[in-house]
């Protein structure tokens, strides 16, 4: 939290409460007006038009900014249409074109591309697929096989498919695209001075559920665990150390002590609970870290706002009915009631000694069913992460993670169309991952060359 | 160690060659992706920047070029060079250039130790000083074990390391080298080049070397 509380200060030392408010109102104006335009495609993009990184604004932003004739979420629309001749980003392309023929009117090096037929070319894809997902350099010998068979792509999808059963894909790859969600800290790990919990499981559920064509849901749904030697466990797991509470070393928690019937895969491990929830009655943290990791919006940039009514209550008064703050908790506390009936770190003696860190508790506190998810309300979390993994966000921020984690950056406005495709096949595909990196070198994106 | 401290003594006079004659290495520092969008370069004492969101890169359809990561980055060495992945780069002879050192400036991130969440986007200048070291490395490694081996060697096998190489050897240790590194053959414009090198008056080890070190860190070996 201490990061992102530090980022709010200085938010709000800028005035910039308003305009992340800002965004959300006019990102939906822009995006009713110009809906082909280039970042419209989802809720999570739509501030790109207008901002660098929320709050900051690009050219463009800032240029409606200047010509706003009221408050901007009525007199966003009006400002918009007076700059449409006008070229913010100085790129030589008019608002107007860029808006309409996927542009960025806030960024130069974006503008529309004159249409360019890439060809596939399997020698280029076989180098980055190799690299990517077998973390081999292509060799002269799979060059020439490559350049001899009749079938290139038949080649190069047998060879992704080695790839994708590897130690490496496995044991590295699919475990450092982990890290940001579960976020392990060593010293208060298995190994630590002070003993959390032990996130060793949290690794070892996510690379099964990447893994194999399994299905990509389980990461909100898996009521399983997933044991040293990679087996599929069920019930509830012993901890792998003894509890200390005295002496140098402090161990509070291991194992999984939640019962399965309350689990939803990554989001209700013991790590997930206790490092984020900590002490908070409320844990907000933790509603927004899944929001983040898992939907793949960010409520501390300004994303995946959807404000409910009469909200925030300010259920544990702290504060958040203040304007500047409601702006993201009017989103975030309904987003995180469901989440109050699991613990966070139990720390008196009877609850180390039976391990009830990350387990549930119904009378822990009292809002666990008055919550909402996307604006839809939800009763607890395991309806919570039962609407999150059917979403689209979820298949959206699927499909990113694995098309960042092959190009370093997101579908640019060209590859929008093959980027949709992808995340829209992924329930005809059972959720797989693997069918999903299938279909991801296979597109031009991934495999195209100027001719 | 003896045989670290001869590499050591050929490094420096490699170095003043590839400055003074070398331009034919394709440069790569710097990363603007070919379309003239450059990449904003960090200062080059920074740490990458650790966000793979946003429109880096160019929009230019098909411009875009993939970074070969410290991982794939090492196989080729390895592999190409049939050196032991475990002790072919050790920084001051203990810590491993590839998982340690250097780790964040090929592309990698270490959460457990460095408390590092997410990789570098983009490579930046330190990424062409690492690469470098390490192409350096594994490429004077394998010259003095071909030395020693003699006609057992396995890659600087086309002429005597004490010697002076003719154009035709010149051109099939070339060839060999861009097999091993680049999974191709090469030009004839790039054989061209190498073989210019023949009459410069060059020790054999030298420009063994030198060779293996131009191929193995050319763009085309690190951005795909
Ligand atoms: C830009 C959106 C935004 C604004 C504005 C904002 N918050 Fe938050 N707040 C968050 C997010 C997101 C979290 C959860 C932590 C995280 O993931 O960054 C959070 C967490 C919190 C927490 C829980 C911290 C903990 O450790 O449990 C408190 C308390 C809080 N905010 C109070 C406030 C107050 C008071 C204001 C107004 C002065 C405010 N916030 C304004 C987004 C916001």
């Amino acid at each position: 939290m201490d990061v992102r509380l530090l980022l709010l200060v200085s938010f709000l030392s800028f005035g910039a409460a308003n305009e992340v408010f800002g965004s959300a109102a006019a990102g939906a104006q822009l995006c009713k007006k110009y809906p082909t335009s280039t970042y419209c495609d989802s809720e999570v993009n739509s501030c790109k038009t207008c901002h660098s990184t929320s709050p900051a604004l690009n050219l463009y932003g800032e240029d409606i900014r200047v010509h706003l004739g009221g408050p901007v979420d009525t007199a966003s629309e009006a400002a918009m249409v007076s700059i449409e001749a006008a070229d913010s980003d100085g790129d030589g392309v008019t608002n107007l074109d860029e808006l309409l023929k996927k542009g960025a009117p806030g960024n130069a090096a974006i503008k529309p591309s004159a249409a360019v037929d890439l060809v596939y070319d399997p020698f280029l894809a076989l180098k980055r697929l190799k690299a990517i997902y077998c973390g081999q350099s292509l060799t002269y010998d799979l060059a020439q096989k490559l350049a001899a068979t009749a079938d290139p792509k038949a080649l190069l999808h047998a060879e992704l498919t080695a790839c994708l059963a590897s130690a490496y894909w496995k044991d590295e790859a699919l475990a450092r695209l982990a890290d940001k969600k579960i976020q392990p800290l060593a010293a208060v790990g298995y190994n630590g001075n002070v003993v959390i919990a032990d996130f060793r499981w949290d690794y070892r559920l996510f690379t099964y559920i990447m893994s194999n064509d399994r299905d990509a849901r389980d990461l909100l749904a898996a009521q399983y665990h997933v044991d040293e030697s990679g087996k599929r466990v069920e019930g509830r797991q012993g901890r792998g150390q003894l509890p200390q509470i005295f002496g140098s070393r402090i161990v509070i928690a291991g194992g999984q002590p939640l019962v399965p019937e309350r689990r939803a895969g990554m989001i209700t491990t013991q790590w997930f609970l206790s490092f984020y929830t900590m002490f908070a009655p409320l844990p907000r943290n933790t509603a927004s870290q899944a929001y983040r990791e898992y939907l793949g919006m960010d409520i501390a940039k300004g994303e995946g706002l959807q404000p409910i009514p009469n909200e925030p209550r300010d259920v544990d008064a702290r504060n958040v009915k203040q304007p500047a703050c409601a702006v993201c908790h009017s989103t975030l506390d309904p987003l995180s009631y469901a989440f109050s009936t699991y613990s966070g770190i139990e720390t008196s003696v009877l609850n180390i000694l039976e391990n009830n860190s990350g387990t549930y508790n119904a009378g822990r506190e009292p809002w666990e069913a008055q919550g909402y998810l996307m604006s839809k309300p939800v009763k607890s979390l395991l309806e919570w992460a039962d609407q999150a993994r059917n979403s689209d966000p979820f298949k959206q921020n699927i499909a990113r993670m694995m098309f960042r984690q092959a190009m370093s950056r997101d579908a640019l406005p060209h590859e929008q169309e093959e980027f949709d495709a992808m995340w829209k096949s992924m329930p005809a595909d059972m959720y797989s991952i693997n069918k999903l990196v299938h279909r991801l070198i296979d597109t031009k994106a991934f495999g195209g060359r100027r001719p | 160690m003896k045989a670290r401290r001869r590499a050591l003594l050929l490094i420096l006079p490699v170095f003043a060659l590839l400055s003074a004659s070398c331009n034919q290495r394709p440069k790569w520092t710097g990363f603007g992706r070919s379309s003239g969008a450059a990449v904003p370069e960090t200062s080059s004492n920074s740490i990458p920047v650790a966000s793979e969101t946003g429109d880096v890169g160019s929009s230019e359809p098909g411009l875009d070029l993939v970074w070969k990561r410290y991982r794939a980055f090492e196989d080729g060495l390895v592999t190409g060079l049939a050196l032991n992945k475990a002790t072919f780069c050790q920084e001051l002879g203990k810590q491993s250039c590839i998982d340690k050192v250097h780790l964040t400036f090929l592309g990698g991130n270490d959460p457990f130790e460095a408390g590092l969440y997410e990789r570098a986007q983009t490579p930046t200048s330190i990424t062409a000083v690492a690469v470098d070291r390490v192409v350096l490395y594994a490429c004077s490694q394998r010259l003095e074990m071909d030395r020693v081996a003699a006609s057992a060697a396995v890659v600087f096998k086309y002429f005597p390391l004490s010697g002076t190489p003719t154009s035709d050897q010149l051109k099939l240790q070339a060839t060999d080298l861009y097999h091993r590194f680049l999974a191709r053959d090469p030009e004839a414009a790039e054989i061209t080049v190498i073989q210019s090198l023949s009459n410069k008056g060059l020790a054999a080890d030298k420009l063994a070397l030198m060779m293996c070190y131009s191929i193995g860190t050319s763009a085309e070996n690190i951005l795909l």
